[in-house]
């Protein structure tokens, strides 16, 4: 069964950077909806909820079109950085990213709501700086909300099967994640191979899912 | 002159309006703002501490402009260097009481540790008599124990005044008796300036040197603490 933890790598190594990236973007924006007001804020978060409704393949192609070779933004990558995404990893990263985003979003800006602004203005009275109080006083009190989510988005991560093979095909040992090579099994009649990826798949959400519900928000990090 | 204060700010909502125009002038040390909830008394404690924007007016602390709209002066609540004690404390969930009394001490974009010891924190810690709890977090205290250590943490970095936001409502009829002369005698000791609001009488009675009533957004004459009783 060697042939099974080349695709598990690969998606561990998927899924780890897209939980890297929702953890800076999906706090970083849950941080904005959650204590600023501007025009356009509504809309900003239904854009950024879209990829948990739309069916991945619509987001995947969304992505082909804009990083694609004549996309806008690919066409840029290649001029600016001579980058490819497609039919790469980086790519399968790409879409795992988006379509793993709204779970990380959506738990870090609940968690920032119920964290109680009168933590951050006892703060500031003691000459506390706003990005020192971002870092001592919100994101301690959100943290496990935060993490939550980020266990709930590397699961839709390791398991993203639609956009992924839209924009990062499926090359053995390349883009071949889990979740693609559980397809690519049964479809070559590998009974036995498809049994171990899904044993190995299912395991590694099981984890994920009793990690992420020990992490319930509401607890606040020192309470017994 | 300790207090030079003069606010005025409008919200207008949907089913009714506020307004708030507030003046007073002070020397006293012991001062209370007294009035029922709804009178505009924590809207003005926080537009003091700079937590609030007013819409116009100024406030001068000993001479020093904190905010002045005409003069273009709005000092961040970062460098209005007061204390403010919060009605419920607001002390930091996830830190104990050494580390909230710290909290203000320690610059930078970690938190104190739980094992840092500064000396002025220690000073507190056994003037207020916490050292049993030093190391527990807010939610295991008692109710005095959260005020002693709210008090603490808001004077441990010298402020030049403190504001106090009904720091007595939280806690049970006996135990305000015993820390209101408590937080008298420290105020004798520290001569530090304070600003007090609340709806209880008794507050004014054992703590204040000077009482203004505040009704519906208007502060009044300041006044001797008996004549409230009359």
């Amino acid at each position: 069964m060697a042939e099974a933890w080349i695709p598990l790598g690969l998606t561990l190594k998927v899924a780890g950077w897209a939980t890297l990236l929702n953890l800076i973007f999906g706090v970083a924006l849950g941080y904005l909806l959650a204590r600023t007001r501007f025009p356009g804020r509504d809309l900003l978060d239904a854009i950024l909820t879209l990829p948990m409704v739309m069916p991945p393949t619509v987001m995947g192609y969304y992505l082909l079109v804009l990083v694609g070779r004549n996309g806008p933004v690919g066409e840029w990558l290649m001029s600016t950085f001579g980058i490819n995404l497609i039919f790469t990893w980086q790519g399968a990263v790409l879409a795992a990213t988006i379509v793993a985003f709204p779970l990380t979003f959506k738990s870090a800006r609940a968690a920032f709501e119920v964290v109680d602004p009168q933590y951050e203005q006892a703060a500031r009275v003691l000459r506390i700086g706003e990005l020192a109080i971002f870092f001592r006083v919100t994101l301690p009190l959100a943290w496990r909300g935060i993490l939550a989510g980020l266990l709930l988005a590397f699961a839709r991560a390791a398991g993203e099967f639609g956009a992924t093979l839209m924009v990062a095909g499926s090359i053995p040992g390349k883009t071949q994640t889990l979740s693609i090579a559980v397809y690519e099994a049964v479809q070559a009649g590998q009974d036995g191979l498809a049994n171990f990826l899904v044993l190995v798949t299912s395991l590694t959400c099981i984890v994920v899912l009793l990690v992420a519900g020990r992490l319930v928000p509401g607890r606040v990090p020192g309470q017994s | 002159m300790i207090w030079d204060v003069d606010l005025r700010k409008r919200f207008v909502g949907r089913t009714h309006s506020f307004e708030l125009d507030v003046q007073f002038r002070s020397d006293t040390h012991k001062l209370v703002l007294f009035g029922p909830s709804g009178a505009g008394k924590s809207l003005t404690l926080k537009m003091i501490a700079g937590l609030e924007t007013p819409d116009d007016g100024h406030v001068c602390l000993g001479g020093a402009s904190l905010y002045d709209r005409g003069r273009r002066v709005d000092l961040s609540p970062q460098r209005r260097g007061l204390a403010y004690v919060f009605q419920d404390y607001a002390l930091f969930p996830h830190l104990t009481v050494v580390q909230n009394i710290a909290f203000g001490l320690h610059r930078g974009l970690a938190n104190p540790r739980r094992t840092a010891r500064h000396e002025a924190v220690t000073r507190w810690i056994e003037a207020f008599h916490l050292e049993s709890v030093a190391n527990q977090y807010p939610e295991q205290l008692s109710g005095g124990q959260r005020q002693r250590t709210a008090l603490a943490r808001a004077l441990v970095a010298e402020p030049r005044a403190l504001l106090l936001d009904e720091p007595f409502a939280a806690l049970d009829r006996s135990l305000r008796r015993h820390l209101r002369q408590e937080l008298s005698e420290l105020l004798d000791q520290l001569g530090i300036p304070m600003l007090l609001i609340t709806h209880d009488e008794e507050d004014v009675v054992s703590l204040a040197d000077a009482v203004i009533r505040v009704h519906d957004g208007r502060a009044g004459e300041e006044q001797e603490p008996a004549a409230l009783a009359a």
